[in-house]
């Protein structure tokens, strides 16, 4: 049974290529994945592992903040480490964000969206205890002293193209222009850089003047004296210090630091394989379809086993085990695929500008594993339901001549199958986005098996409306074509349940493509909407060359320059700091873990009007406004009282005096900014608005305020055009991302339409010797070929981009009051740019079309090659 | 005697290789005269159908020429020989002679469609009449009986006025009464249209109704007849079997 399988599989060779193709590039996917984030992760391991080598114990602080700026300790506390029993030296230090590199033509040093700036001070430890500690050294020059020293790491003195002694600016958000020399340059350990992240050093007083932190630290290394217990030690210095201090062993930090790491990593790692899954899911319609077409196909032939006496197992075990066969050898081949690929992104990604650590590639057991397994697993299954129809063949069929003829099913029951499916379905997704799913499972959960389910119910139903769609695409085709645009649209109705089956797997990534773009240009409304109607200024200053930091900011001084032009008619300064909201008397609810808390001027709402609001939207001290969504999930109304925690003081108690509604105060908590300034020890803005005097267009007064801030490249002046087209540019940015990850999933999707069309070209081969006796000429062979395939894609893209939409409106109506406004159905390109483009949803049915044909390639000239004499004698 | 439609000069059609080598047809002559019905009749292995082949273009010769008119075939690419054969020549096959797809009407105007001519809708309604389709035009193959099927075969050769028809055993699947309804009608368009055919076949039934009969053995022409009638074709066909 064994031989016969794997003659099977050897007699169709291209069959198994394409088959093993579509799990080769879903594996591979994944299995790349792993093998990349792994060594990733191994990368990092070694470089905390060498970083914390020769620290005994590490003085830190609970980071309950985002981006590592964690809260401080006062140095005062920490010089009393040095007394506690068994301290030999300790070491001090002090991080956080908030400054910008400038290169040498004082523009902001950047790559473009990337990881952020640090900031951290660095101590002389030549002679010291932690000499050659191999976390931050010195590997050229000599260590920051002084407040007019600075040292960068490595990959921004590659970047900068910067030399020791070069003279260099940075820009502290608070501290203002800094014109430094640059006295040493970096490393972590091997690495250039620390996974992309800028690094920039001052020594201790310095650094804390730069973060105004005065009498500050972040933490500490402390060595013990030869001898000492360290468990004992960390219970000594563990005494005196403030109960947000942490006191760990060399090692904990280390395994810890790379723990938080790989917890970072395993979110990228599952986002990234989802992708991957997706394309085997793709694939698995791709393997189903192959293998139906196939069996029935070889009808005769199973039917000559089974009258040579093979029971109905044996012949299901044959179908099976050359499905498994496929699997196996597409599996170890898409793993091989995955290391290949994670080799290539380790060349590829810094390149491209993106920094991580590399390392000698890890090819865990796991991935090996999860990818053979998944390659088989999903074919074996995917032939499930077709091996089970070759077992029902009868012996009789191998007698009768119209054995191989489309087995039709019943219209209505089909009908009304899919109909239950589909309310089913529905009702999940509608529950898990507006209902009320209590202590049940996650919404989440209800959303995707809803989709799941709608997906089963739009393939049950999809054959039924096969035929007359494709008809009516091979119609207008055949307006275009003559003669093999009929052949063609005529055979892609010949059987609606393959064509059907064929679009299927174009349809999934085409509606992931869809409610891609249906997301990213609803959001992209949403956002020229708030723009055009919810926000009211000429210019917005905000900080430039920042990404991922919303705390970014700028020095003050800036708003008082752009208030000193007499272009300028009223101006709005926002400060902006993380902060923690816990509201009611003990036991507190914690309403947000971390959130962005907005120190206010009184004039706010007159540049960011609500669409209604109850209370006051000018708080006092001790007052807060905020959105009425974050209200309503923390059950505030006016008049509660809520406690605020920021970085750097206790909680301090707010009373809620206004609560605003629209999308301009979407997120929003404000409070007065005497109170944030006061609060978070920083006077410094993260956005500035301004309304020019009237007459005044917006460029002029960009114009006027532009120069004035020459000295700052930190900050940008906006207007509303050119927020909308920098927003333009980072949505483009995701969504070319996404689409980049996507399309491994269409192509898997388009190889089936290949699949479908070599299969049927074999099958029909006797009816293309007839064509080509009677007189079709081999072009027009290819082209009938290539247009059928054309007309099966167009159709799948059409339920696909069907279902995105769909998809996409029903998660904008359940985010709604989470910032999305409107609903866009992104038809047409939002601009003439490739980005714009790829969003467009005729865009992407126009490519299927275009793809059918290329994917077609190869059948059609399998078609056109055959031999006439050969082909009319083929049976 | 009228012009000759098609004729083969010293063609020779070797297959395969070494062991392998068989010659299907070796240094034959022969030609078709225009107006005329000819049956090409021989054993098994004789070589008739490869001989209709590269009489066609379907096939190319080893060695020698075949002539449609005056057209020299083995000098035409393989678009020539397609456009001459939808233009040209007209097919009949044994079986599966139609699209399924295609109903019996745009299986009939086929070659026309594919050549992008105009068909000539008189000559069309008589060709459809004058075989008995005419009700059975809007119908799929699957729809039709043999006979009918192989009836919008012959209205199909017949449609685009080629100057040639080959026919490979087109009654060999049908029984008597349509096998003689189908072979009435080829003689009639021989008789009525001067239309020249070329059938193959070993039913000296069928051949009867032809004008003139070619008999081959081993790839060569070894003998033919004018005017047969079915006894003394068996009569032939027995000398060259035993």
């Amino acid at each position: 049974m064994l031989r016969v399988s794997l003659k099977g599989v050897w007699a169709h060779k291209v069959r198994l290529v394409l088959t093993a193709l579509a799990i080769i590039l879903g594996v591979g996917l994944i299995s790349g994945v792993y093998v990349y984030t792994d060594t990733i992760g191994k990368a990092f391991d070694g470089i905390f592992s060498d970083a914390f080598s020769g620290i005994d114990i590490v003085v830190g602080t609970e980071s309950d903040f985002a981006f590592g700026e964690g809260t401080y300790l006062e140095e005062a506390d920490f010089a009393l480490i040095d007394e506690v029993e068994g301290v030999e030296a300790t070491l001090r230090y002090l991080q956080g964000m908030g400054v910008t590199v400038l290169d040498a033509e004082g523009e902001v040093l950047s790559t473009g969206p990337g990881p952020p700036t640090f900031v951290s001070s660095l101590s002389a430890t030549e002679g010291s205890a932690y000499e050659n500690t191999g976390g931050f050294t010195i590997s050229e020059g000599a260590y920051p002293a002084g407040s007019e020293q600075v040292a960068f790491d490595r990959g921004i003195a590659d970047l900068g193209g910067f030399e020791v002694g070069d003279q260099v600016t940075v820009i502290s958000d608070v501290a203002g222009r800094l014109d430094l020399s640059l006295v040493g340059i970096v490393m972590f350990g091997e690495e250039n850089s620390l996974g992309g992240t800028k690094w920039v050093f001052f020594d201790l007083p310095t650094t804390q003047s730069v973060l105004q932190r005065p009498g500050m630290v972040s933490g500490g290394a402390v060595q013990t004296t030869p001898g000492a217990q360290i468990d004992e030690v960390i219970g000594g210095i563990r005494a005196i210090l403030p109960d947000h201090a942490t006191v760990v062993s060399g090692q904990d930090a280390a395994e810890a630091e790379a723990a938080e790491i790989q917890s970072a990593l395993s979110f990228f790692t599952i986002f990234l394989s989802v992708f991957g899954w997706v394309a085997l899911f793709v694939g698995s319609f791709l393997i189903y379809n192959t293998f139906r077409i196939v069996v029935s196909q070889r009808t005769r032939e199973l039917a000559l086993l089974r009258a040579l006496g093979a029971g109905a197992r044996q012949i299901r075990g044959i179908v099976l085990l050359e499905a498994l066969t496929i699997g196996l050898i597409g599996a170890i081949l898409g793993v091989g695929f995955g290391v290949m690929l994670a080799f290539g992104l380790q060349l590829i990604l810094p390149a491209a500008g993106i920094e991580l650590p590399t390392a000698a590639l890890s090819i865990k057991p796991r991935t090996v594993i999860v990818g053979l397994l998944a390659g088989t697993v999903i074919t074996f299954l995917s032939a499930l339901i077709p091996a089970r129809r070759a077992s029902k063949v009868s012996v009789m069929a191998a007698l009768r001549e119209d054995a191989a003829g489309p087995a039709r099913g019943g219209f209505l029951r089909r009908a009304l199958v899919g109909a239950v499916i589909l309310a089913l379905g529905l009702a999940a997704l509608f529950f898990g986005l507006f209902g009320d799913t209590g202590s049940g499972p996650s919404p989440i959960v209800y959303v995707g098996v809803g989709v799941g389910v709608i997906f089963l119910a739009v393939f049950a139903l999809s054959p039924l409306v096969a035929g007359p769609v494709t008809n009516l695409l091979g119609s207008v085709l055949e307006r275009f074509t003559g003669t093999s645009g009929r052949l063609a649209r005529r055979n892609a109705m010949r059987s609606p349940r393959r064509t059907a089956a064929t679009a299927a797997a174009v349809t999934i990534s085409i509606t992931l493509v869809a409610l891609a773009s249906t997301l990213t240009g609803s959001i992209r409304g949403t956002i020229d909407e708030v723009l055009a109607n919810d926000v009211v200024a000429d210019a917005i200053i905000l900080p430039a060359g920042q990404f991922g930091d919303p705390t970014a900011a700028f020095a003050p001084e800036i708003a008082d320059r752009v208030q000193g032009t007499d272009l300028v008619a009223d101006l709005t300064r926002v400060w902006i700091s993380w902060g923690q909201i816990t509201s009611g008397t003990p036991p507190e609810t914690v309403v947000t873990e971390q959130i962005l808390i907005t120190g206010m001027e009184s004039n706010l709402a007159d540049f960011i009007p609500p669409e209604a609001f109850q209370g006051t939207l000018d708080p006092g001290p001790g007052q807060v406004v905020m959105e009425a969504s974050i209200a309503e999930s923390g059950n505030l109304e006016l008049g509660d009282v809520l406690a605020i925690g920021f970085e750097q003081s206790e909680e301090l108690p707010f009373t809620v005096v206004g609560i605003a509604e629209g999308p301009a105060w979407a997120g929003i908590v404000a409070i007065p900014s005497t109170d944030l300034i006061s609060a978070s020890g920083l006077d410094r803005h993260s956005q500035v608005y301004a309304k020019a005097v009237e007459g005044v267009t917006p460029e002029e007064l960009k114009a006027a305020v532009e120069p004035l801030l020459a000295d700052y490249p930190n900050v940008a002046v906006q207007t509303f055009e050119d927020l909308q087209s920098e927003a333009e540019a980072q949505l483009n940015g995701l969504l070319n991302f996404i689409l980049a990850l996507l399309s491994l999933a269409v192509v898997i999707g388009m190889l089936g339409v290949t699949n479908t069309m070599a299969l049927a070209v074999f099958e029909r081969t006797r009816e293309i010797g007839l064509l080509r006796a009677v007189g079709l000429d081999r072009r027009t062979t290819r082209r009938m070929v290539r247009a059928e395939a054309s007309i099966v894609s167009v159709f799948g893209a059409m339920m696909g981009i069907g279902l995105g939409i769909f998809f996409g409106w029903a998660l904008i109506q359940a985010l709604g009051d989470q910032g999305f406004s409107v609903f866009v159905i992104p038809w047409l390109p939002s601009s003439a740019s490739v980005a714009g483009v790829l969003g467009s949803l005729l865009f992407w049915l126009l490519a299927t079309g275009i793809l059918g044909v290329l994917f077609a390639v190869y059948p059609a000239w399998r078609a056109a090659r055959l031999k006439v004499i050969e082909a009319i004698a083929h049976l | 005697m009228s012009s000759t439609a098609a004729r083969a000069e010293g063609v020779t059609k070797v297959y395969g290789w070494g062991d392998t080598r068989v010659t299907a047809l070796d240094n034959l002559s022969v030609g078709f005269a225009s107006g005329e019905f000819t049956a090409v009749m021989g054993p098994s292995g004789s070589g008739k159908s490869t001989l209709m082949h590269c009489m066609a273009g379907l096939d190319s010769v080893t060695d020698g020429s075949v002539f449609i008119g005056d057209k020299d075939l083995s000098t035409l690419s393989d678009r020539q020989l397609t456009k001459l054969r939808r233009e040209r020549v007209g097919f009949i096959f044994q079986a599966y002679n139609l699209v399924p797809t295609l109903s019996a009407s745009e299986n009939i105007t086929l070659p026309l469609d594919l050549a992008g001519a105009k068909i000539d809708q008189s000559w069309f309604d008589s060709v459809v009449e004058t075989l008995g389709v005419a009700d059975r035009l809007k119908h799929r193959p699957s729809e039709l009986s043999g006979g009918q099927q192989q009836r919008v075969a012959a209205a199909r050769a017949m449609v685009s006025r080629p100057e040639l028809i080959f026919a490979d055993e087109p009654s060999g699947n049908l029984d008597s009464k349509a096998s003689a309804d189908l072979l009435t009608f080829l003689r009639s368009a021989v008789k009525d249209h001067a239309q020249t055919i070329v059938m193959v076949t070993h039913d000296a039934n069928a051949a009867g109704y032809a004008d003139r009969i070619v008999f081959l053995a081993d790839g060569r022409v070894v003998d033919s007849m004018a005017d047969p009638n079915p006894e003394r074709i068996l009569d032939r066909l027995k000398s060259l079997e035993y």
